[in-house]
């Protein structure tokens, strides 16, 4: 599947989850003040090969495709509204059009960083090591437990719809909005209520809240590889910086 | 042994981990079959996210836990789906003033409070959306119209939302699935 996560051994498995969350936050920040060209272009180039390095072009081709199609169904908004209201132009220059393109780009490269090459297995043992309290990462644990069961639990909904002859599409979506949340989503909730039940006492007989903040199941530390990604980024951040303020220009 | 009682029960936080997987499913089925842009299913996505959330409030009636959702969703959404990482501190402190609002407000058993907590959630949630939009289009003002209209169109469906909640967590009642 081209969206599937992927549990590889590249360089860029191997960087702590914990640094690409620090990495996207600064980020995050970051981007939204950057406006000059020559400070994005660092940033969109940089976090291209970064994404890059996951080898997941398919998906990566998909990500950028679904930005274009949004940015165009945007653009063709932006269009008929300059013509509604004259004077009031679809933009002032080409670059314009492309700031938000590229800002939306960098953080799309990313955070895909984040989605492919990060398992929630490892998601929690850092949120483990970080010390930080049950209740944050105990859902998620359930999360990982309850998603495989609730889509069997749906496909069995959609079976027992089959057998009466009734089918859940677009059409039915659009012509019989409410009948298909009532067939298909409310099963779904009383399902996902004794799931919910189930597991809350399967926790209390094993007793997993208990034992949840008395030690971690594997260190943590940071590797070779975060101190480069590390070194890597401050790097370029201060040469878009640089360029931002115009000096390299 | 006296050992210090834990603020939040195993149920409870097996119950919001379990809210966060099936709004998610919930979500992307729609999405999945009744296409990605059209309006119907934005709507109805919106409608089934905030009807589980108003059920969720329903079943969890506990000081945090509008705020502890939002944080669970936006783990999962970012390391799951790969977007959602700048929205995620603006959606943080929207469930924190929703939580606080509802206390202030006559508390979780006080249907309007909820009602208003969660509406101010959803609307504050939207805002920051839209904000978060205008920073990132703000060279091209244009462009966010578009954002404008798709958020406006999920806004309709959150409103009818958090009624069809109520709806639901009556019925929910009635079986004896929750309690009210």
């Amino acid at each position: 599947m081209i969206f599937q996560n992927t549990q590889g051994d590249g360089f860029i498995h191997r960087v702590n989850v914990l640094t690409k969350i620090i990495l996207s936050l600064i980020l995050s920040v970051l981007i939204v003040f950057l406006h000059q060209k020559e400070s994005l272009y660092i940033f969109f180039a940089a976090s291209f090969i970064y994404a890059g390095m996951l080898k997941k072009f398919k998906a990566m081709f998909v990500y950028y495709l679904m930005i274009l199609v949004m940015f165009s169904i945007s653009l063709f908004f932006s269009f008929l509204m300059g013509k509604i209201m004259s004077g009031h132009g679809a933009g002032n220059n080409d670059f314009s059009m492309l700031v938000p393109f590229l800002r939306v780009s960098v953080m799309s490269n990313i955070t895909m960083v984040i989605a492919f090459s990060t398992t929630m297995d490892s998601l929690i043992n850092s949120l483990k090591y970080l010390r930080l309290p049950s209740f944050i990462y105990f859902p998620l644990i359930v999360i990982i437990r309850f998603i495989p069961s609730f889509i069997n639990d749906v496909k069995h909904i959609r079976e027992s719809l089959k057998v009466r002859n009734i089918s859940i599409n677009f059409l039915t979506i659009i012509i019989h909005p409410f009948l298909s949340v009532r067939l298909l989503i409310v099963p779904a909730v009383i399902r996902a209520l004794r799931s919910s039940d189930e597991l809350s006492i399967a926790a209390d007989i094993k007793g997993i809240l208990e034992s949840a903040d008395t030690g971690r199941y594997a260190a943590v530390k940071p590797k070779r590889e975060d101190f480069v990604v590390g070194v890597t980024a401050v790097l370029i951040i201060a040469a878009g910086l640089f360029a931002e303020r115009g000096i390299l220009s | 042994m006296n050992k210090k009682k834990k603020y939040w029960e195993s149920w409870e936080i097996v119950s919001i981990g379990t809210f966060a997987a099936l709004i998610r499913i919930s979500s992307f089925l729609v999405s999945i079959t009744g296409g990605g842009m059209n309006p119907v299913a934005m709507i109805l996505k919106n409608l089934i996210a905030t009807s589980l959330l108003v059920i969720l409030l329903y079943r969890v009636r506990k000081y945090g836990v509008l705020s502890l959702y939002v944080l669970i969703n936006s783990i999962m959404t970012m390391v799951m789906m790969g977007r959602g990482m700048m929205i995620a501190p603006m959606a943080l402190l929207a469930g924190l003033i929703g939580d606080w609002l509802i206390v202030l407000l006559g508390g979780y058993r006080n249907t309007a409070a909820v009602l208003i907590g969660l509406g101010f959630y959803e609307t504050a949630y939207r805002i920051a959306s839209l904000g978060l939009g205008f920073l990132f289009m703000r060279e091209n003002i244009n462009l966010l119209y578009f954002a404008v209209i798709t958020v406006s169109i999920g806004y309709t469906g959150c409103i009818a939302g958090i009624f069809t909640g109520m709806y639901f967590s009556k019925e929910l009642k009635h079986a004896g699935i929750i309690r009210l």
